[in-house]
């Protein structure tokens, strides 16, 4: 009966004072929305292919052919834009930020290559514009590779043959073997047979950035919630209440159940508003799973309530270990690329992660219920325990006498 | 004076252990999670199948040479097994080097000599497939060429492979520069340093600002009056509130800065350059923020207003969205006025 007045007192409270509620839903919401828009503009500029301007002051025949291996293959002209422009016309483009970069062909760099020396082409990539310098990097080492192998066979042939015939002979061999050694390297898309199967395994990367924001979302609603709405009360107001027997212990139940309601209808109206997108499917796992997570997500919190932990340090404590929690589920960065020491089986984001999974492939799997129960019931259950004991140390109750 | 500096700290002298923890929060944080993150960034990899079919030498050098690529991780695996796992999505991808590999490499023809299987929706498998691509053409190429005269085809083939060693012919040397100065090379944090800088100034800053309750708290529970009334003036009081406020809000910000740099092992250079300015931001952003709360009354409905600007500094800034010019983070990642 005492329980059921204060938990009047606290729904009261919340009807009168919606602040934390609100404040909880639009922070975060702010914080996802502007994330989701600088990457939605990473990835349209992605779509771009990059920009780069290419100096030749060697132009000889083997740089023209370097440039083509770079600039004709059919993949590496579809992401980059490799442009051949004079020195100072490069370097006016570059000071106004058009390029993602500028290589530079020194002059005498056949002549190195030829003689089987290393003198680098060197490129300068734009630092404020690292997405597309990165791109740019990945491209021009790919097609690097290339290069040095067909550079490997034109001067193993020059050096064992072509260098021991008369000088009219040489250099049409050498020009001839450049040209046949480049189209080899060019044709190296030949080497692979491509076979695609479909896996009902992987989410996708649409349906992951929806599982990312909907979990981000989550964690850092609860913990401002738990935080704006768990201040402590005022010592003369916990007289009072416990003049009534209601002792700490009633506070992190109360507390509980009331952050478990409102989780679990935030969280419920976000996947409601997932399914009208059809990106879920509604169902009773689904409905169970949020049930528990909800539980589990909230326990966490009650027991760092329950810890008589101020709000401020709590809502840092809730935020380190759900970032840490996040990341090892794969949350943010699938768990297929992540290293394995960092995936736990019982880890309960990751029990979290798998039941929007499942949602999102359609399965109806409850293998990872029974876990979040047990989270849920046994955070719940310690956080009752320490405010138990937290009230006898204190004595204002005994568990064998109290009401 | 002394004795203002004992009032304003009153509050953390009564929990000391809850106020060194939450000062020294940055320092904790960084040394939990840096090796954490560390690692993790260090290790994380595209996982990819990789099935030797022929058996022959050429294919256990290309297993061996794809062994260490960046950012791959090869698993061997039967040809069955790799294909399952791509269907289960354990793998990204699976690359079979064909029966005959060795063979058609040698006769020069190098059409399908490997298999590549790729789920619909993978997405960094073609990294592999350019880092198998490569080596397999480093065969082809120098069988290619050994064919092409008249010697001994493996010593033809070793002349030209020994191109290769100690690095390869063809090598670029990348240096980052800025538009604004591309003759000269400046040395500079990684993206995500720079981004744990920015949340321990939003720290450091939130901490200053909910400081600024002591006032609040010496106002409202009389405590001010009292001063005002046996001293005659609360310049001291005052004064003494602003040095705390600088050394609580600095203090925990370069307790995180200095973990963050030498768990990072940042150059002497770079440590100079970013302690000076961010002192400097960090002093104007303190001043503005107390000068901004005492001009307005100190309110209470103040505090959360300045840690709503603290907040929209961070996230305008680094989401490069708003006008980022007047935010104390652009200044600090130089990219606003004192930039």
């Amino acid at each position: 009966m005492n329980g059921f007045s204060l938990w009047r007192y606290e729904m009261r409270a919340a009807v009168k004072r919606p602040a934390p509620l609100f404040l909880s839903i639009g922070i975060p919401l702010i914080i996802i929305g502007l994330v989701v828009l600088v990457l939605q503009s990473v990835v349209e500029e992605g779509a771009e292919p990059v920009r780069a301007a290419v100096v030749d002051e060697d132009d000889t025949f083997q740089t023209n052919a370097l440039i083509n291996q770079l600039s004709e293959e059919e993949r590496l002209s579809q992401a980059l834009d490799l442009i051949p422009l004079e020195a100072e016309e490069a370097e006016q483009a570059f000071e106004k930020g058009e390029l993602a970069g500028v290589m530079t062909i020194p002059e005498g760099f056949t002549a190195s290559l030829m003689i089987g020396e290393n003198d680098p082409i060197s490129v300068m990539t734009n630092e404020d514009d690292s997405l597309d310098a990165t791109m740019l990097k990945v491209l021009l080492e790919s097609g690097a590779n290339y290069i040095s192998a067909s550079q490997s066979a034109v001067n193993t042939v020059y050096d064992l043959h072509i260098r021991n015939l008369s000088e009219d002979e040489r250099n049409s061999r050498l020009q001839e073997a450049i040209i046949t050694y480049t189209l080899f390297a060019l044709d190296r898309g030949d080497l692979f047979s491509e076979e695609t199967v479909t896996t009902g395994a992987n989410i996708g990367w649409e349906k992951h950035a929806y599982l990312a924001v909907l979990m981000t979302f989550l964690f850092l609603f609860l913990a401002i919630y738990q935080m704006l709405d768990g201040k402590k009360e005022s010592g003369s107001l916990l007289e009072r209440w416990r003049m009534v027997d209601v002792t700490f212990v009633h506070w992190v139940g109360i507390k509980q159940v009331k952050w478990w309601l409102v989780t679990f209808g935030v969280l419920e109206l976000m996947v409601l508003a997932l399914s009208q997108t059809e990106v879920l499917t509604l169902s009773i796992t689904l409905h169970l799973g949020v049930v528990l997570i909800a539980l589990w997500a909230t326990s966490l919190a009650s027991f760092l309530y329950a810890l008589n932990t101020p709000a401020g340090l709590r809502f840092l404590v809730f935020l380190i270990i759900s970032v840490i929690g996040l990341l090892s589920a794969g949350a943010w960065v699938p768990s297929l690329y992540l290293p394995e020491w960092l995936s736990v089986a019982w880890n309960p984001y990751g029990l979290t992660y798998d039941v929007f999974r499942s949602a999102l492939l359609e399965r109806e799997e409850r293998g990872h219920l029974l876990g979040l129960a047990l989270w849920g019931i046994g955070l719940n259950g310690l956080a009752l325990s320490i405010a138990l004991w937290k009230e006898k140390r204190d004595a204002y109750v005994s568990i064998f006498t109290s009401e | 004076m002394l004795t203002y500096l004992s009032l304003h700290l009153n509050k953390w002298k009564k929990r000391p252990f809850l106020s060194l923890l939450l000062f020294c929060f940055p320092l904790l944080a960084t040394l939990l999670l840096y090796p954490v993150f560390e690692n993790t960034a260090e290790e994380t990899a595209v996982p990819i199948a990789i099935v030797d079919e022929d058996n022959s030498d050429y294919s256990e050098t290309i297993l061996e040479r794809t062994r260490g690529a960046e950012r791959l991780r090869f698993t061997e695996m039967e040809a069955g097994e790799a294909e399952d796992a791509v269907r289960k999505g354990t793998m990204e991808a699976a690359f079979i080097l064909e029966d005959g590999l060795q063979e058609a490499l040698n006769d020069g023809d190098v059409r399908d000599v490997v298999t590549w299987v790729r789920s619909d929706e993978a997405l960094f498998d073609v990294y592999a497939k350019e880092a198998i691509g490569a080596e397999v053409m480093r065969l082809a190429l120098n069988a290619k060429a050994a064919n092409a005269i008249d010697e001994d085809f493996d010593e033809a083939f070793a002349y030209s492979d020994s191109f290769w060693e100690p690095a390869p012919l063809f090598q670029m040397d990348f240096t980052e520069r800025s538009p604004d100065n591309p003759d000269v090379e400046v040395p500079k944090l990684a993206a995500w340093h720079v981004m744990a800088i920015q949340l321990f100034f939003l720290y450091g800053w939130v901490l200053g600002i909910f400081f600024l309750r002591e006032l609040i708290a010496d106002e409202k529970e009389g405590r001010l009056q009292r001063i005002r009334l046996i001293q005659q003036t609360t310049v001291r009081y005052f004064a003494s509130h602003f040095v705390l406020f600088c050394l609580v809000g600095a203090g925990s910000f370069l307790l995180g800065l200095g973990a963050l740099f030498y768990l990072a092992d940042i150059t002497q250079v770079l440590v100079q350059a970013w302690l000076v300015r961010s002192l400097i931001v960090f002093a104007i952003t303190l001043l503005v923020t107390w000068c901004l709360f005492m001009g307005t009354g100190r309110k209470r409905w103040m505090v959360p207003v300045l840690v709503l600007l603290a907040l929209a500094s961070f996230l305008l800034t680094v989401t490069s969205t708003g006008i980022t010019g007047i935010w104390p983070h652009s200044w600090l990642v130089g990219r606003g006025g004192l930039g």
